[in-house]
């Protein structure tokens, strides 16, 4: 199997190659500090409630939107889009449209992020969870999706390379259903609520915010594990039919299993199975995926522990096949009306966004940000700590969540009430503070070394590993 | 190294990808986002209201200030002590919903009402003076006038209306709307209305309505006592409503399926006359039924022994054989109050009308059926004519 070598701009870098992508990688870096410590502040209010408790801006029901947005569309979205300008050049043979659009693309971004965190700290909201940006934002944020959808068509369109990688389908697809996606279920055409009325509401939000999971997340992510596992292992996928099978059950199953958030609201019954069935199918896409991904880490667990991106995208997998175990279980109805409500929710959550997503997109950034900028990654040490935080860290807190979780479910299942369970959650909630100011700490250390890599007088350049995969070249 | 052109993957074209995506995508969007969209047009219930002026103002608080992340508002089936099950046609009005995904604080469904205006702006400013133990932030930044609105607001949370509970809770706005077509009922209605009450209702309420049907031992929750003083002060549409769509978690079943309105409406003025101090039934004392009447059967032989089978058939359960009130069915459950001694030679000075009405009708507060219900005119004088030879004359 013979690698190729792609010349040209790849192996004369100048300043401006791949800034963009850089850019909103370095974003993204930016956003995943500021988001934990808004998590830390909301962890912090699970126990000293009065902390910070005379600012407007910073009470609870305030911070947590603030925390949600700015982990989903400013960490994780900026990252995965940051990815997503590196790695499609990469597959394609062509350069991204212009790395001019892209960065004016990455500045906009930010600025929403920021004014999506100025405005709900103020109390301007449309109050439905996942989409709480106010109408001018998610305006924004659609014609920003637009733009950097454009960025990666253009470079599609210009591709020199016959062969389309598993990554790029992703890749495609996601850019050209998530702005539908996102315009649905935030009902854009209702300003300023962004609502529906009545119960329709509840289904359209639930349809929206588990595919801003589904349908974003899940398959920008699912496409960077593609490409970064076999890249950094230096060996072809596995099976390229369990791909197809994973993409299109992913579209298809993903899109239906909104409403098994609302399991024991009013909603219709016959929506509720669609829901949950589609949520148990989901079995199909997680473990062809994951089967997948085994097969071809075959072999190569040394390399893993040797690679820092690797750990940290081969970690995300694990935690991603055990979110998507989870996720089915939770969604049948008699789990659900036991589990609902509680915190074993929010451990389920974090294992998503944080445990896989968030781990996909830092093996991203730690690949590629050396790549781009050519310059050493400033500390291997540093980030090996950051790894081991962030897990350890993880499982603490994910641990504590859920056994917290299971102590409200059985007490309520008991019929004790709300304010009665809430005395028993204290010790919980303290380990929860405690194992997430692991993970923060871990993410300041992430902070501190991306920041010495991006700003290192040394420039110590890194051979490009300027290879597509091998399948890609399999492919033709 | 060539691939087969029949590899799966290489019939991912960008127009398979981008296209075959979007339709996927779209049929399933179909099917669950704009489908529910279409079908699911409840109406409005009795907890569904459309907000105005200070509550309109404290739900943009409830909003702004993230309420819906720590309290959620639907009661499931499974929740205590909460309230009724949520209802499609509860959030008619809500844009956004507020159902809430998490129970960090207590649901706020039916906050409404439960406590005081100066409790909920104690809690609210300083939520541990009220509720030690509590998590919830407090909101002692909010103007006083945003509270004022917040809690006109969190009043309105249990169906509109803002009352003290009383233990019997208000009939829903669609059955507290209606009014009774029947004040005093007529004789003839009394007798329609009796007879639906004995086919339907005295198996457990008993004939006389004190909850002693002969059910009433077999089910987990004891029939209502309808004679007790409480029911007097209930409008005739609680009891319809009660009638209409029964008890839940008792045997009382939702007798629309089975009675007519106008039934529904004659039971339930029928029902309300046993807790009535004046026993309306005595209205028909001086009815035209039963005043004036002479037994046309008076000293007739073969009445006497047609009246003596149908003595021992239906009532020496309870009267006893030898009328003295010392029935098998009496001695067995011990009625209170006792079955008349009909040996009593006072009983028996009262009027053919009185006896034969009381005989017919039955007796309110005791287990004495209308046998009207059962016994034909000339059986009821009959039984009667024979019965009257107890006092021994």
């Amino acid at each position: 199997m013979k690698m190729k070598l792609l010349k040209s701009h790849e192996e004369s870098p100048n300043n401006n190659q791949h800034s963009a992508a850089k850019n909103f990688m370095l974003s993204a870096a930016f956003w995943l500090v500021a988001g934990v410590t808004m998590g830390l502040l909301l962890a912090t209010k699970f126990i000293a409630p009065d902390f910070l408790g005379g600012l407007a801006n910073l009470t609870f029901g305030r911070a947590r939107p603030v925390h949600v947005n700015i982990v989903g569309f400013g960490f994780l979205s900026m990252a995965f889009v940051g990815a997503a300008l590196y790695v499609v050049p990469r597959l394609t043979g062509a350069p991204i449209l212009s790395e001019r659009l892209g960065n004016i693309t990455m500045w906009l971004w930010n600025v929403t992020i920021a004014a999506g965190v100025a405005t709900l700290l103020m109390g301007y909201t449309q109050a439905r969870e996942y989409a709480e940006l106010i109408w001018p934002l998610d305006v924004a944020l659609v014609v920003l999706l637009g733009l950097s959808a454009v960025n990666i068509f253009g470079s599609v369109v210009r591709r020199t390379e016959k062969g389309i990688y598993v990554t790029l389908w992703y890749t495609l697809g996601t850019f050209a259903w998530f702005p539908f996606v996102y315009v649905i279920g935030n009902v854009m055409w209702n300003p300023p609520s962004g609502a529906l009325s009545g119960i329709n509401d509840s289904i359209w939000n639930w349809f929206y915010g588990h595919n801003v999971l589904g349908l974003w997340f899940t398959t920008l992510g699912v496409g960077l594990w593609y490409y970064l596992i076999p890249r950094l292992t230096k060996t072809p996928l596995y099976s390229h039919l369990l791909s197809l099978i994973g993409f299109w059950s992913i579209v298809f199953f993903y899109t239906g299993v909104g409403t098994h958030h609302i399991l024991q609201a009013p909603a219709p019954e016959w929506l509720k199975s669609i829901s949950v069935i589609f949520s148990v199918a989901l079995l199909i896409p997680v473990l062809t995926f994951t089967t997948n991904v085994g097969m071809t880490l075959r072999g190569n667990w040394k390399k893993v522990m040797q690679s820092v991106p690797l750990k940290f995208a081969v970690a995300g997998v694990i935690m991603y096949l055990l979110t998507c175990l989870q996720g089915p279980f939770q969604s049948l109805r008699v789990v659900n009306a036991f589990l609902h409500f509680g915190n074993w929710t929010v451990a389920h959550a974090h294992l998503a966004l944080l445990g896989s997503f968030g781990f996909a997109a830092l093996a991203g950034i730690y690949a590629f940000i050396p790549e781009i900028t050519g310059r050493k990654l400033y500390s291997e040490s540093l980030a090996n700590a950051h790894f081991w935080l962030t897990l350890v860290g993880f499982v603490g807190f994910f641990s504590a969540l859920t056994a917290a979780g299971l102590v409200q479910a059985s007490a309520w299942w008991n019929h004790l009430t709300v304010p009665v369970v809430m005395l028993q959650m204290k010790p919980y909630m303290i380990g929860r503070a405690l194992f997430g100011g692991m993970i923060v700490v871990g993410q300041y250390v992430f902070g501190y070394n991306v920041l010495r890599t991006v700003l290192s007088w040394e420039a110590v350049r890194v051979r490009q590993a300027a290879v597509v995969p091998a399948n890609v070249e399999a492919d033709r | 190294m060539k691939a087969e052109p029949s590899a799966p993957q290489s019939r991912m074209t960008i127009p398979v990808i981008i296209i075959g995506g979007l339709i996927v995508f779209f049929s399933v969007v179909a099917f669950i986002v704009f489908l529910p969209y279409l079908v699911v047009t409840p109406k409005p219930t009795d907890k569904a209201h459309a907000l105005q002026g200070l509550a309109a103002k404290g739900r943009q608080i409830y909003l702004q200030n993230g309420c819906t992340y720590c309290h959620t508002q639907f009661v499931r089936d499974q929740d205590w002590a909460i309230g009724v099950t949520a209802e499609p046609g509860d959030y008619y009005y809500e844009e956004p919903h507020l159902l809430g995904s998490e129970r960090t604080g207590p649901d706020l469904s039916y906050v409404g009402g439960t406590r005081t205006d100066q409790w909920h702006r104690r809690h609210l400013k300083d939520p541990r003076s009220t509720s030690p133990g509590s998590l919830m932030a407090p909101f002692d930044f909010l103007k006083d006038d945003d509270i004022d609105a917040l809690l006109a607001y969190l009043q309105t949370l249990q169906g509109g209306k803002h009352k003290v509970r009383s233990v019997e809770p208000e009939a829903p706005h669609e059955y507290a709307s209606l009014k009774s077509t029947y004040k005093k009922l007529t004789a003839l209605e009394w007798s329609q209305a009796s007879a639906l009450f004995m086919r339907n209702c005295s198996t457990c309420h008993g004939p006389a309505g004190e909850g002693h049907g002969t059910y009433a031992m077999h089910v987990v929750t004891p029939p209502a006592n309808l004679t007790t003083p409480h029911f007097a002060r209930l409008p005739d549409q609680n009891f319809y409503w009660r009638i209409s769509e029964g008890l839940p978690g008792t045997a009382m079943p939702p007798w629309k399926m089975t009675l007519t309105e106008d039934e529904r409406w004659l039971v339930a003025a029928y029902a309300k006359t046993f807790s009535n101090k004046n026993g309306s039934p005595m209205g028909l004392r001086r009815g035209t039924l039963y005043s004036g009447l002479k037994n046309p059967l008076k000293d007739n032989r073969e009445a006497y022994q047609m009246g003596e089978q149908i003595y021992a058939d239906n009532c020496a359960a309870c009267h006893g054989e030898k009328g003295d009130g010392l029935g098998q069915a009496e001695l067995d459950v011990g009625f209170q109050p006792k079955p008349r001694n009909l040996t009593s030679a006072g009983l028996w000075r009262n009027s053919d009308s009185f006896l034969f009405w009381r005989v017919s009708e039955g007796v309110p507060g005791t287990r004495m059926p209308a046998w009207r219900l059962m016994l034909d005119e000339n059986e009821r004088w009959a039984v009667l004519e024979y019965a009257r030879h107890f006092s021994g004359k």
